[in-house]
Protein backbone atom coordinates (compact mmCIF):
# COMPACT_ATOMS: atom_id res chain seq x y z
CA UNK A 1 0.00 0.00 0.00
CA UNK A 2 1.11 3.57 -0.91
CA UNK A 3 2.24 5.84 2.16
CA UNK A 4 -0.26 8.43 1.05
CA UNK A 5 -3.18 5.73 0.57
CA UNK A 6 -2.51 4.56 3.82
CA UNK A 7 -2.44 8.00 5.45
CA UNK A 8 -5.63 8.64 3.72
CA UNK A 9 -7.46 5.91 5.06
CA UNK A 10 -6.10 6.95 8.30
CA UNK A 11 -7.48 10.49 7.90
CA UNK A 12 -10.86 9.32 6.76
CA UNK A 13 -10.95 6.69 9.35
CA UNK A 14 -10.39 9.01 12.32
CA UNK A 15 -12.55 11.72 10.86
CA UNK A 16 -15.13 9.49 10.26
CA UNK A 17 -14.55 8.26 14.34
CA UNK A 18 -17.38 9.56 17.20
CA UNK A 19 -16.66 8.58 20.79
CA UNK A 20 -19.45 9.68 22.96
CA UNK A 21 -18.55 11.26 26.26
CA UNK A 22 -19.34 9.64 29.47
CA UNK A 23 -23.03 10.95 30.11
CA UNK A 24 -21.91 12.97 32.78
CA UNK A 25 -20.12 15.48 31.01
CA UNK A 26 -22.49 17.56 30.25
CA UNK A 27 -23.90 17.90 33.70
CA UNK A 28 -20.22 18.83 34.11
CA UNK A 29 -19.99 21.57 31.19
CA UNK A 30 -23.45 22.88 32.17
CA UNK A 31 -21.66 23.51 35.66
CA UNK A 32 -18.85 25.15 34.57
CA UNK A 33 -20.93 27.41 32.40
CA UNK A 34 -23.07 28.04 35.41
CA UNK A 35 -20.04 29.00 37.38
CA UNK A 36 -19.28 31.49 33.87
CA UNK A 37 -23.04 33.04 34.11
CA UNK A 38 -22.61 34.87 37.61
CA UNK A 39 -20.05 37.15 35.69
CA UNK A 40 -22.21 37.35 32.81
CA UNK A 41 -25.43 38.50 34.75
CA UNK A 42 -23.34 41.21 37.07
CA UNK A 43 -22.51 42.72 33.44
CA UNK A 44 -25.53 42.73 32.36
CA UNK A 45 -26.62 43.96 35.67
CA UNK A 46 -24.21 46.92 35.43
CA UNK A 47 -24.96 47.28 31.91
CA UNK A 48 -28.81 48.12 32.55
CA UNK A 49 -28.13 50.06 35.56
CA UNK A 50 -26.32 52.62 32.88
CA UNK A 51 -29.02 51.98 30.67
CA UNK A 52 -31.29 52.88 33.17
CA UNK A 53 -29.35 56.39 34.07
CA UNK A 54 -29.28 57.03 30.65
CA UNK A 55 -32.53 56.47 30.23
CA UNK A 56 -33.36 58.81 33.40
CA UNK A 57 -30.85 61.29 31.92
CA UNK A 58 -32.31 61.39 28.83
CA UNK A 59 -36.52 61.94 30.52
CA UNK A 60 -35.32 64.71 32.33
CA UNK A 61 -33.60 66.75 29.59
CA UNK A 62 -36.83 66.26 27.30
CA UNK A 63 -38.93 67.01 30.34
CA UNK A 64 -36.52 69.92 30.97
CA UNK A 65 -36.84 71.00 27.53
CA UNK A 66 -40.36 70.30 26.89
CA UNK A 67 -41.27 72.97 29.77
CA UNK A 68 -39.24 75.07 27.96
CA UNK A 69 -40.77 74.82 24.89
CA UNK A 70 -44.23 75.44 26.24
CA UNK A 71 -43.06 78.53 27.99
CA UNK A 72 -41.98 79.77 24.86
CA UNK A 73 -44.79 78.21 22.94
CA UNK A 74 -47.04 80.66 25.52
CA UNK A 75 -45.27 83.96 24.40
CA UNK A 76 -44.67 82.97 20.96
CA UNK A 77 -48.23 81.91 20.06
CA UNK A 78 -50.16 85.65 20.23
CA UNK A 79 -47.84 87.15 18.21
CA UNK A 80 -47.83 84.43 15.00
CA UNK A 81 -52.16 84.66 15.28
CA UNK A 82 -51.56 88.25 14.94
CA UNK A 83 -49.07 87.92 11.70
CA UNK A 84 -51.45 85.15 10.49
CA UNK A 85 -54.51 87.35 11.14
CA UNK A 86 -52.57 90.24 9.91
CA UNK A 87 -51.56 88.20 6.56
CA UNK A 88 -55.38 87.74 6.49
CA UNK A 89 -56.63 91.09 6.31
CA UNK A 90 -53.66 92.47 4.19
CA UNK A 91 -54.72 90.37 1.85
CA UNK A 92 -58.39 91.54 1.96
CA UNK A 93 -56.93 94.98 2.36
CA UNK A 94 -54.30 94.56 -0.98
CA UNK A 95 -58.17 93.11 -3.10
CA UNK A 96 -59.71 96.47 -1.88
CA UNK A 97 -57.03 98.75 -2.80
CA UNK A 98 -56.48 97.12 -6.04
CA UNK A 99 -60.25 97.44 -6.82
CA UNK A 100 -59.55 101.20 -5.33
CA UNK A 101 -56.34 101.61 -7.51
CA UNK A 102 -58.92 101.23 -10.66
CA UNK A 103 -60.72 104.10 -9.98
CA UNK A 104 -58.04 105.86 -8.73
CA UNK A 105 -56.89 105.81 -11.75
CA UNK A 106 -59.80 107.86 -13.41
CA UNK A 107 -59.52 110.79 -10.51
CA UNK A 108 -55.75 111.37 -10.24
CA UNK A 109 -55.53 114.28 -10.07
CA UNK A 110 -57.47 114.80 -7.46
CA UNK A 111 -56.51 111.92 -5.10
CA UNK A 112 -52.75 113.63 -6.03
CA UNK A 113 -53.99 117.06 -4.14
CA UNK A 114 -55.23 115.74 -1.19
CA UNK A 115 -51.99 113.15 -0.69
CA UNK A 116 -49.69 116.12 -0.72
CA UNK A 117 -51.37 118.68 1.67
CA UNK A 118 -51.70 115.81 3.93
CA UNK A 119 -47.75 114.34 3.81
CA UNK A 120 -47.35 117.67 4.99
CA UNK A 121 -49.57 117.72 7.67
CA UNK A 122 -47.85 114.48 8.76
CA UNK A 123 -44.39 116.32 8.68
CA UNK A 124 -45.66 119.11 10.35
CA UNK A 125 -46.86 117.14 13.19
CA UNK A 126 -43.59 115.35 13.66
CA UNK A 127 -41.65 118.83 13.83
CA UNK A 128 -44.35 120.40 15.72
CA UNK A 129 -44.67 123.36 13.55
CA UNK A 130 -48.13 123.85 14.66
CA UNK A 131 -48.22 127.97 13.81
CA UNK A 132 -46.65 127.46 10.47
CA UNK A 133 -49.27 124.84 9.34
CA UNK A 134 -51.93 126.94 10.03
CA UNK A 135 -50.73 129.81 8.10
CA UNK A 136 -51.78 127.66 4.71
CA UNK A 137 -53.75 125.38 5.50
CA UNK A 138 -57.60 125.98 5.19
CA UNK A 139 -60.01 126.19 8.40
CA UNK A 140 -60.89 122.56 8.14
CA UNK A 141 -57.45 121.40 8.10
CA UNK A 142 -56.59 123.72 10.99
CA UNK A 143 -59.36 122.51 12.99
CA UNK A 144 -57.64 118.70 12.53
CA UNK A 145 -54.29 120.30 13.14
CA UNK A 146 -55.67 121.58 16.18
CA UNK A 147 -57.34 117.97 17.41
CA UNK A 148 -53.92 116.36 16.74
CA UNK A 149 -51.70 119.44 18.80
CA UNK A 150 -53.55 118.21 21.86
CA UNK A 151 -52.95 114.74 21.54
CA UNK A 152 -49.33 115.99 20.95
CA UNK A 153 -49.30 118.04 23.66
CA UNK A 154 -50.54 115.41 26.13
CA UNK A 155 -47.85 112.55 24.90
CA UNK A 156 -45.17 115.38 24.91
CA UNK A 157 -46.15 116.18 28.40
CA UNK A 158 -45.47 112.78 29.79
CA UNK A 159 -42.75 111.76 28.01
CA UNK A 160 -40.34 112.47 24.75
CA UNK A 161 -41.56 111.32 21.62
CA UNK A 162 -40.42 107.19 21.26
CA UNK A 163 -39.99 105.71 18.04
CA UNK A 164 -43.09 103.77 18.69
CA UNK A 165 -45.00 106.71 19.49
CA UNK A 166 -43.59 107.88 15.56
CA UNK A 167 -44.58 104.73 14.32
CA UNK A 168 -48.06 105.15 15.46
CA UNK A 169 -48.06 108.62 14.47
CA UNK A 170 -47.25 107.79 11.05
CA UNK A 171 -49.91 105.08 11.11
CA UNK A 172 -52.62 107.57 11.95
CA UNK A 173 -51.41 109.85 8.99
CA UNK A 174 -51.68 106.49 6.49
CA UNK A 175 -55.46 105.62 7.51
CA UNK A 176 -56.33 109.21 7.23
CA UNK A 177 -55.24 109.62 3.60
CA UNK A 178 -56.45 106.50 3.18
CA UNK A 179 -60.04 107.07 3.90
CA UNK A 180 -60.16 110.64 2.55
CA UNK A 181 -58.49 108.89 -0.81
CA UNK A 182 -61.86 106.76 -0.54
CA UNK A 183 -64.33 109.17 0.20
CA UNK A 184 -62.72 111.00 -2.91
CA UNK A 185 -63.55 108.82 -5.09
CA UNK A 186 -66.77 107.16 -3.96
CA UNK A 187 -68.01 110.34 -1.78
CA UNK A 188 -69.04 107.86 0.78
CA UNK A 189 -66.77 105.63 3.30
CA UNK A 190 -68.42 102.26 4.80
CA UNK A 191 -67.56 101.34 7.76
CA UNK A 192 -66.77 97.87 7.19
CA UNK A 193 -63.77 99.87 5.21
CA UNK A 194 -62.72 102.07 7.72
CA UNK A 195 -62.86 98.58 10.20
CA UNK A 196 -60.29 97.16 7.82
CA UNK A 197 -57.66 100.04 7.62
CA UNK A 198 -58.12 100.62 11.14
CA UNK A 199 -57.60 97.25 12.16
CA UNK A 200 -54.56 96.60 9.71
CA UNK A 201 -53.11 99.98 11.38
CA UNK A 202 -53.70 98.80 14.69
CA UNK A 203 -52.26 95.02 14.45
CA UNK A 204 -48.79 97.29 12.47
CA UNK A 205 -48.54 99.11 15.71
CA UNK A 206 -49.21 95.59 17.31
CA UNK A 207 -46.88 93.92 16.07
CA UNK A 208 -44.20 96.65 16.20
CA UNK A 209 -44.71 97.36 19.75
CA UNK A 210 -44.15 93.85 20.54
CA UNK A 211 -41.77 92.34 17.97
CA UNK A 212 -38.13 94.48 18.42
CA UNK A 213 -37.44 95.27 14.47
CA UNK A 214 -33.79 95.05 15.13
CA UNK A 215 -33.79 91.74 16.93
CA UNK A 216 -36.93 90.34 15.49
CA UNK A 217 -37.77 89.30 19.01
CA UNK A 218 -40.53 89.21 21.28
CA UNK A 219 -40.06 91.89 23.68
CA UNK A 220 -41.99 90.57 27.00
CA UNK A 221 -42.30 94.14 28.76
CA UNK A 222 -43.94 95.35 25.19
CA UNK A 223 -46.49 92.33 25.64
CA UNK A 224 -47.74 93.31 28.70
CA UNK A 225 -47.84 96.88 28.23
CA UNK A 226 -50.02 96.19 25.19
CA UNK A 227 -52.73 94.53 27.46
CA UNK A 228 -52.59 97.80 29.34
CA UNK A 229 -53.12 99.48 25.77
CA UNK A 230 -57.17 99.73 26.32
CA UNK A 231 -56.29 102.31 29.70
CA UNK A 232 -54.71 104.68 27.40
CA UNK A 233 -56.63 106.41 24.40
CA UNK A 234 -57.41 103.81 22.15
CA UNK A 235 -55.31 104.12 19.05
CA UNK A 236 -59.42 103.87 17.20
CA UNK A 237 -59.72 107.16 19.00
CA UNK A 238 -56.70 108.73 17.88
CA UNK A 239 -57.46 108.27 14.28
CA UNK A 240 -61.07 109.77 14.67
CA UNK A 241 -59.21 113.11 16.25
CA UNK A 242 -57.41 113.36 13.49
CA UNK A 243 -59.93 112.46 10.65
CA UNK A 244 -62.32 115.22 11.46
CA UNK A 245 -63.61 116.84 8.82
CA UNK A 246 -64.41 113.82 7.10
CA UNK A 247 -66.78 112.47 8.90
CA UNK A 248 -69.12 115.32 10.61
CA UNK A 249 -70.87 113.13 13.57
CA UNK A 250 -67.50 111.53 14.78
CA UNK A 251 -65.87 115.23 14.18
CA UNK A 252 -68.45 116.40 16.53
CA UNK A 253 -68.41 114.20 19.11
CA UNK A 254 -64.46 114.02 18.83
CA UNK A 255 -64.56 117.61 19.25
CA UNK A 256 -67.21 118.16 22.08
CA UNK A 257 -65.12 115.90 24.00
CA UNK A 258 -61.82 117.47 23.26
CA UNK A 259 -63.73 120.61 23.84
CA UNK B 1 -30.58 10.33 10.66
CA UNK B 2 -30.75 12.89 13.69
CA UNK B 3 -27.67 14.45 12.99
CA UNK B 4 -28.42 14.99 9.34
CA UNK B 5 -31.88 17.25 10.22
CA UNK B 6 -30.64 18.72 12.89
CA UNK B 7 -27.03 20.23 10.87
CA UNK B 8 -29.95 21.24 8.37
CA UNK B 9 -31.23 23.87 10.94
CA UNK B 10 -28.09 24.45 13.38
CA UNK B 11 -27.43 27.69 12.73
CA UNK B 12 -30.67 28.64 14.33
CA UNK B 13 -29.50 26.70 17.48
CA UNK B 14 -26.33 28.41 17.10
CA UNK B 15 -27.79 31.99 17.25
CA UNK B 16 -29.95 30.77 20.31
CA UNK B 17 -26.65 29.10 21.84
CA UNK B 18 -25.18 32.72 21.35
CA UNK B 19 -27.62 34.29 23.62
CA UNK B 20 -26.92 31.62 26.66
CA UNK B 21 -29.42 29.74 25.59
CA UNK B 22 -28.63 26.64 27.88
CA UNK B 23 -30.92 24.12 26.04
CA UNK B 24 -29.45 25.39 22.97
CA UNK B 25 -25.80 24.88 24.24
CA UNK B 26 -26.78 21.25 24.86
CA UNK B 27 -27.82 20.76 21.55
CA UNK B 28 -24.51 22.02 19.94
CA UNK B 29 -22.60 19.87 22.59
CA UNK B 30 -24.51 16.66 21.73
CA UNK B 31 -24.57 17.28 17.92
CA UNK B 32 -20.26 17.70 18.18
CA UNK B 33 -19.49 16.35 21.42
CA UNK B 34 -18.73 12.35 19.46
CA UNK B 35 -16.57 13.94 17.16
CA UNK B 36 -14.62 16.48 19.12
CA UNK B 37 -13.74 13.55 21.64
CA UNK B 38 -12.63 11.88 18.87
CA UNK B 39 -10.61 15.00 17.68
CA UNK B 40 -8.85 15.26 21.72
CA UNK B 41 -8.19 11.61 21.29
CA UNK B 42 -6.15 11.60 18.46
CA UNK B 43 -3.52 14.34 20.77
CA UNK B 44 -4.27 12.95 23.86
CA UNK B 45 -3.66 9.03 25.13
CA UNK B 46 -5.61 8.94 28.02
CA UNK B 47 -9.63 9.07 27.38
CA UNK B 48 -10.49 10.69 30.54
CA UNK B 49 -7.94 13.55 29.85
CA UNK B 50 -9.08 13.64 26.72
CA UNK B 51 -12.73 14.00 27.31
CA UNK B 52 -11.56 16.95 30.27
CA UNK B 53 -9.62 18.93 27.12
CA UNK B 54 -13.02 18.42 25.36
CA UNK B 55 -15.64 19.98 27.97
CA UNK B 56 -12.58 22.77 28.43
CA UNK B 57 -13.09 23.35 24.50
CA UNK B 58 -16.66 23.25 24.85
CA UNK B 59 -16.62 25.83 27.58
CA UNK B 60 -14.60 27.75 24.99
CA UNK B 61 -16.73 27.54 22.28
CA UNK B 62 -19.48 28.79 23.84
CA UNK B 63 -17.48 31.73 25.89
CA UNK B 64 -16.26 32.96 22.77
CA UNK B 65 -19.37 31.81 20.15
CA UNK B 66 -20.20 35.59 19.37
CA UNK B 67 -17.13 35.87 17.84
CA UNK B 68 -18.34 32.52 15.38
CA UNK B 69 -19.81 35.08 12.06
CA UNK B 70 -20.90 31.94 10.57
CA UNK B 71 -18.11 32.49 8.17
CA UNK B 72 -16.73 29.27 6.95
CA UNK B 73 -18.03 25.66 8.69
CA UNK B 74 -18.96 25.59 12.45
CA UNK B 75 -17.43 22.46 12.40
CA UNK B 76 -14.03 23.87 11.41
CA UNK B 77 -14.38 26.48 14.16
CA UNK B 78 -15.25 24.05 16.86
CA UNK B 79 -12.38 21.64 15.67
CA UNK B 80 -9.40 24.15 15.92
CA UNK B 81 -10.95 25.26 19.26
CA UNK B 82 -10.31 21.42 20.39
CA UNK B 83 -7.21 20.98 18.64
CA UNK B 84 -5.85 24.52 20.17
CA UNK B 85 -7.11 22.87 23.41
CA UNK B 86 -5.43 19.36 23.13
CA UNK B 87 -1.94 20.97 22.25
CA UNK B 88 -2.46 23.20 25.24
CA UNK B 89 -2.96 20.42 27.17
CA UNK B 90 0.51 18.40 25.89
CA UNK B 91 2.23 21.90 26.93
CA UNK B 92 0.60 21.64 30.33
CA UNK B 93 1.91 18.09 30.89
CA UNK B 94 5.02 18.94 29.45
CA UNK B 95 4.90 16.45 26.46
CA UNK B 96 6.07 17.98 23.93
CA UNK B 97 9.60 17.83 23.06
CA UNK B 98 10.87 19.01 19.67
CA UNK B 99 14.48 18.61 18.86
CA UNK B 100 15.26 20.98 16.06
CA UNK B 101 17.05 19.04 13.16
CA UNK B 102 18.25 19.32 9.96
CA UNK B 103 16.18 18.91 6.50
CA UNK B 104 15.52 15.06 5.72
CA UNK B 105 17.78 13.46 3.28
CA UNK B 106 15.56 12.88 0.04
CA UNK B 107 16.60 9.64 -0.24
CA UNK B 108 15.39 8.70 2.55
CA UNK B 109 12.07 7.12 0.95
CA UNK B 110 9.57 5.71 2.56
CA UNK B 111 8.85 1.84 1.94
CA UNK B 112 5.30 0.59 0.97
CA UNK B 113 3.33 -0.36 3.77
CA UNK B 114 1.81 -3.81 3.83
CA UNK B 115 -1.37 -4.19 2.01
CA UNK B 116 -3.69 -3.61 4.92
CA UNK B 117 -6.50 -1.34 5.98
CA UNK B 118 -6.55 -1.01 9.55
CA UNK B 119 -9.72 -0.42 11.72
CA UNK B 120 -9.84 2.83 13.09
CA UNK B 121 -9.34 0.98 16.53
CA UNK B 122 -5.60 -0.47 15.08
CA UNK B 123 -4.84 3.69 13.56
CA UNK B 124 -5.37 4.78 17.41
CA UNK B 125 -3.65 2.07 18.56
CA UNK B 126 -0.59 2.68 16.69
CA UNK B 127 -0.91 6.39 16.86
CA UNK B 128 -1.30 6.63 20.86
CA UNK B 129 2.37 4.49 20.63
CA UNK B 130 4.07 7.22 19.01
CA UNK B 131 5.78 10.05 20.86
CA UNK B 132 3.42 13.14 21.53
CA UNK B 133 5.64 15.61 19.00
CA UNK B 134 5.79 12.84 16.15
CA UNK B 135 2.37 12.04 16.39
CA UNK B 136 0.80 15.69 17.11
CA UNK B 137 2.73 16.96 13.97
CA UNK B 138 1.95 13.82 12.08
CA UNK B 139 -2.10 14.00 12.89
CA UNK B 140 -2.20 17.57 12.18
CA UNK B 141 -0.54 17.40 8.93
CA UNK B 142 -2.27 13.81 7.83
CA UNK B 143 -5.89 14.08 9.60
CA UNK B 144 -6.55 18.01 10.02
CA UNK B 145 -5.00 18.48 7.18
CA UNK B 146 -2.89 21.81 8.18
CA UNK B 147 0.27 23.02 6.18
CA UNK B 148 3.90 23.09 7.91
CA UNK B 149 3.67 26.38 8.43
CA UNK B 150 0.59 26.37 10.48
CA UNK B 151 1.92 23.46 12.71
CA UNK B 152 5.08 25.40 13.01
CA UNK B 153 3.17 28.68 14.03
CA UNK B 154 0.88 25.95 16.50
CA UNK B 155 3.36 24.81 18.02
CA UNK B 156 5.87 26.92 18.23
CA UNK B 157 8.90 25.56 15.98
CA UNK B 158 10.41 25.81 12.58
CA UNK B 159 9.07 24.87 9.55
CA UNK B 160 11.76 22.47 9.16
CA UNK B 161 11.52 20.65 12.19
CA UNK B 162 7.38 20.48 11.35
CA UNK B 163 9.01 18.43 8.84
CA UNK B 164 11.26 16.56 10.09
CA UNK B 165 8.75 15.43 12.78
CA UNK B 166 6.59 14.70 10.04
CA UNK B 167 9.26 12.42 8.34
CA UNK B 168 10.43 10.95 11.69
CA UNK B 169 6.67 9.87 12.42
CA UNK B 170 5.54 8.44 9.31
CA UNK B 171 8.83 6.36 9.52
CA UNK B 172 7.96 5.27 12.79
CA UNK B 173 4.26 4.47 12.06
CA UNK B 174 5.40 2.13 8.76
CA UNK B 175 7.06 0.30 10.97
CA UNK B 176 4.62 -0.12 13.53
CA UNK B 177 1.91 -0.99 10.97
CA UNK B 178 4.15 -3.73 9.48
CA UNK B 179 5.45 -4.96 12.81
CA UNK B 180 1.79 -5.37 13.72
CA UNK B 181 0.43 -6.88 10.81
CA UNK B 182 2.88 -9.39 11.04
CA UNK B 183 2.12 -10.33 14.45
CA UNK B 184 -1.26 -10.22 13.31
CA UNK B 185 -0.54 -12.59 10.48
CA UNK B 186 1.52 -14.60 12.91
CA UNK B 187 -1.54 -15.16 15.29
CA UNK B 188 -3.48 -16.44 12.72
Amino acid sequence: MEPIKFEENIREKLQERELQPRKEAWAKLSAQLDAQQPKKTSNTLLWMAVAASFVGIFLVTTLFFNKEKQQTQLVAEPSVEVLEEDKQNQSEIASEENAIEVEKEEVIPETEDIIIPKTEVAKVLKTEKNKAVQKFETPKEAKETLAVNEVQKQTTLEKEKTNQEQFIDSKVDEVVVAVQKIQKENNAVTPDEIDALLAKAQRDIANNRILNANTQKVDATALLMDVETELERSFRDRVFDVLGEGFNKIRSAVAERNN
Amino acid sequence: MRIVSLHKNYKNVIARAKEGQRKAQQELYELFAPKMLSVCRQYIKREDIAEEVMLNGFLKVFTYLSSYKFEGSFEGWIRRIMVNESISQLRKDKKLFFEEEKAIEKNQDLVAYIETALEVNEIQKIIDALPDGYKTVFVLYAVEGYKHSEIAELLEISENTSKTQLFKARKMLQQKVNQQNKIGYGTH
